[in-house]
């Protein structure tokens, strides 16, 4: 400043008083802004996991209980390439993986033990007992049996292997890729287990259009080997079986032992006698036990129980409650300005939700939902312990330039260097949610549900403390509370299906108080924020 | 509240102290920020950072000087920061040094609108205003100035003169300062 002379520094001066008595207020954006990015980063962290864990729990439960068609098609390879011969994989799957590749190694194991197998007893012993080789090395042995022994359980006892009874009817074309030639080993195979035959060859109007026959004409069609393996068996039983795709027919029919050597005639279910070259393997054998729980599945399962739309819910749910104050300028306190929330140092506290709801399902995808709940909120301020004083809380006047205040005991400051004290809001609250449920991914075994509800509610009891006009006191004025409010309700949730038909329902929940807390006659406005992890479990009203 | 309660409590990231701390000090600081800022928004944009400066540096205050003066040196500075990045701003002081300014040796009155001034102030160059605020207001040296600013300090000392010289004939031509006497006549009348 040297250089400023007499008048520049007086000019300077009155530059500078000026300006220091001005002064302009800042938008409450200003603030929110600041306290935002003080303050928000927990929030933020909490929204983040809550997401990622629910997003977690849902793939992966997906994927552990109800598995993608991906992972079932890997399954179903897999198991049906070491059940069967090959070939039908090869018909049915053509992926390149090394599970498939596993079956070209048992091809021609199946094929040479096939003569083993004829021995008494054999054919339950290689029920039980399945083989398996593996072409990738890493996979082991022990690892790939694990793996299908979760894929497959097999009955103690085999089924009773239906019969094919396939004969050749000259009047009836064949279909393409079956040759004519009734002395070829491809044009008419039987394929026999121990105590089971089975005849191919007969056309498809015999065979009837199951799929499970359309599989085995396929393999026997493409499996000259097998066929040339599986010359001059002895048939200990031959069963006839009707492939027409009925629940009755699906019945065998046993017949004493009897020997079958090739091109010998054989008798179909109907009694009638036909002529064809007769070829056995141990693989279509096994491609028929499929076929055989196929059709079981199909035509002898009970079908499933119809379900009601007709629900019950139980749920209750740990919940922390935030709380924002607005409104209100402080009467009595130049300092202040804007909202009271920005004044006071609070932090939520654990609660908790109990309730039932009746829920009625709409659609595939929508329910809507009605219920009761209790509701315990609690929210804590800090504060310092105060002589007791008379401190006035301000009231909004009808006429709106008047403020109007009435007086009560305090317990506690919100500002000063005593002794910190911790001050509860208690709620204690009654509500009735109406809204809907929507499912939004998943199947009836593992859905995502969003949920939406409306909640009247009645405010039994609280044990709660207003904040005095000046912003600097709290004291209790339960008369200043609004008895009757209504509350909005956000939840999503995983919904699992248990074997016994109850359904499980977990995840996070967001309860908003839509109307302030107090009366309209106190200038402060306060909405509770409740967050809260919902556990439920549901059941079907019959 | 005192201001030590304040401290303590932004120190402890009270929610409630750094409230209060802001609505102490943001109508003044925010003040200062339209003084430097093109508009308004500008302003409290550069109030909110530096704010947010204040409370997560709280602990360097070391009770050595006025708790108002350190905050304003962390707003101006943010201010000063925030024009820096305007490329406008940096070539508005690039101008020849200013000579044989005169200064009119009429006191000022006393009795103006301080908002006048204030507006009268943004009315000026970018260039101008910054030196002007930095100098006569806020109280820097010119090599303080010029090292903030990244000019020489002759710089500084002529934008002064220069902003100071257009400040006064706004002010003059606004009527918040009266017209200068003629120079010849006050001569005319030592004769």
């Amino acid at each position: 400043m040297k250089e400023s002379n007499f008048y520049s520094e007086e000019f300077e001066q009155l530059l500078r008083e000026k300006t220091e008595q001005y002064k302009m207020y800042p938008s409450e954006k200003v603030w929110k802004g600041i306290h935002s990015s003080l303050h928000t980063k927990r929030k933020w962290f909490i929204t983040g996991m809550s997401l990622l864990i629910t997003g977690i729990l849902f793939f992966a439960g997906r994927e552990l209980l109800s598995p993608s068609k991906a992972e079932l098609a890997k399954r179903s390879a897999f198991t049906t390439h070491s059940l069967t011969d090959p070939a039908v994989a090869s018909d049915e799957n053509e992926s390149p993986s090394p599970l498939v590749a596993l079956s070209g190694q048992q091809r021609n194991i199946a094929s040479s033990q096939a003569s083993k197998r004829n021995a008494p007893g054999a054919d339950d012993r290689s029920y039980r007992e399945i083989n398996i080789r593996v072409s990738d090395p890493a996979k082991s042995q022990p690892d790939i049996s694990g793996m299908l022994s979760q894929v497959v359980s097999l009955p103690a006892e085999p089924p009773s292997i239906p019969l094919i009874a396939a004969v050749r009817m000259p009047q009836v074309s064949q279909p393409a890729g079956m040759t004519e030639d009734a002395g070829s080993a491809s044009a008419g195979p039987i394929a026999q287990t121990g105590r089971n035959v089975i005849a191919a060859g007969n056309p498809p109007a015999a065979m009837g259009s199951s799929p499970t026959t359309d599989r085995s004409l396929a393999f026997i069609s493409n499996s000259p080997a097998a066929a040339e393996n599986a010359k001059d068996i002895d048939l200990p039983t031959h069963v006839a079986r009707n492939n027409a795709p009925s629940k009755n027919n699906l019945a065998v029919t046993r017949s004493t032992t009897h020997s079958v050597k090739g091109n010998e005639t054989l008798v179909d279910s109907t009694g009638k006698t036909a002529s064809g070259k007769v070829v056995f393997t141990e693989a279509i054998a096994d491609q028929q036990r499929i076929n055989w729980l196929y059709d079981y599945a199909v035509y002898n399962m009970p079908a499933a129980a119809k379900r009601g739309r007709k629900y019950f819910q139980l749920y209750a749910s740990p919940t922390v409650t935030y709380r924002s104050l607005s409104g209100g300028q402080p009467s009595k306190n130049a300092f202040m300005y804007g909202d009271a929330t920005n004044y006071i140092d609070h932090k939520p506290s654990l609660g908790f939700e109990v309730g039932g709801t009746m829920m009625y399902r709409l659609t595939r995808n929508l329910t809507v939902t009605a219920g009761l709940q209790f509701n315990f909120s609690r929210n804590t301020m800090k504060a310092y312990a105060n002589k007791p004083l008379q401190p006035t809380t301000d009231l909004s006047s009808n006429y709106g330039y008047f403020v109007d205040t009435t007086m009560a005991r305090n317990t506690g400051t919100n500002f000063d260097s005593k002794a910190q004290v911790n001050l509860t809001n208690d709620f204690y609250q009654l509500s009735a949610p109406i809204g809907f449920e929507l499912r939004i991914m998943g199947n009836e075994r593992l859905q995502l549900n969003v949920s939406a509800t409306i909640q009247p509610s009645y405010l039994m009891n609280t044990n709660s403390y207003l904040l005095t006009g000046d912003y600097y006191n709290y004291v209790k004025g339960p008369g200043q509370f609004r008895r009757w409010n209504l509350y909005g309700g956000l939840e999503t949730f995983l919904s699992y299906r248990l074997p016994n038909g109850l359904r499980l329902q977990a995840g996070p929940e967001f309860r908003y108080q839509l109307l302030s807390s107090f009366n309209s006659s106190y200038p402060i406005q306060e909405h509770l924020k409740g967050y809260g992890f919902k556990i439920g479990i549901v059941k079907a009203i019959p | 509240m005192t201001e030590e309660a304040i401290l303590q409590g932004c120190l402890k990231n009270s929610a409630a102290a750094q409230r209060e701390l802001y609505n102490r000090y943001s109508p003044k600081m925010l003040a200062v920020c339209y003084r430097f800022a093109h508009n308004r928004e500008d302003a409290e944009d550069m109030l909110q950072e530096g704010f947010i400066k204040v409370f997560s540096q709280m602990h360097t205050f070391q009770n050595k000087g006025a708790f108002e003066g350190w905050i304003r040196r962390i707003i101006v500075h943010t201010c000063i920061n925030n024009l820096k990045k305007n490329k406008r701003f940096n070539e508005s002081l690039d101008i020849v040094h200013a000579s044989g300014v005169q200064v009119r040796e009429e006191s000022v009155p006393s009795i103006v609108q301080a908002k006048q001034i204030v507006e009268c102030i943004r009315i000026l160059p970018i260039g101008y205003r910054t030196v002007l605020n930095l100098y006569a207001i806020e109280g820097y040296s010119h090599k303080e100035i010029a090292e903030m600013l990244d000019i020489e300090e002759s710089t500084s000392r002529s934008q002064y003169t220069r902003a100071k010289q257009m400040l006064e004939d706004i002010l003059i031509r606004k009527k918040i300062l009266p017209k200068p006497r003629e120079k010849s006549t006050w001569l005319f009348a030592i004769r």
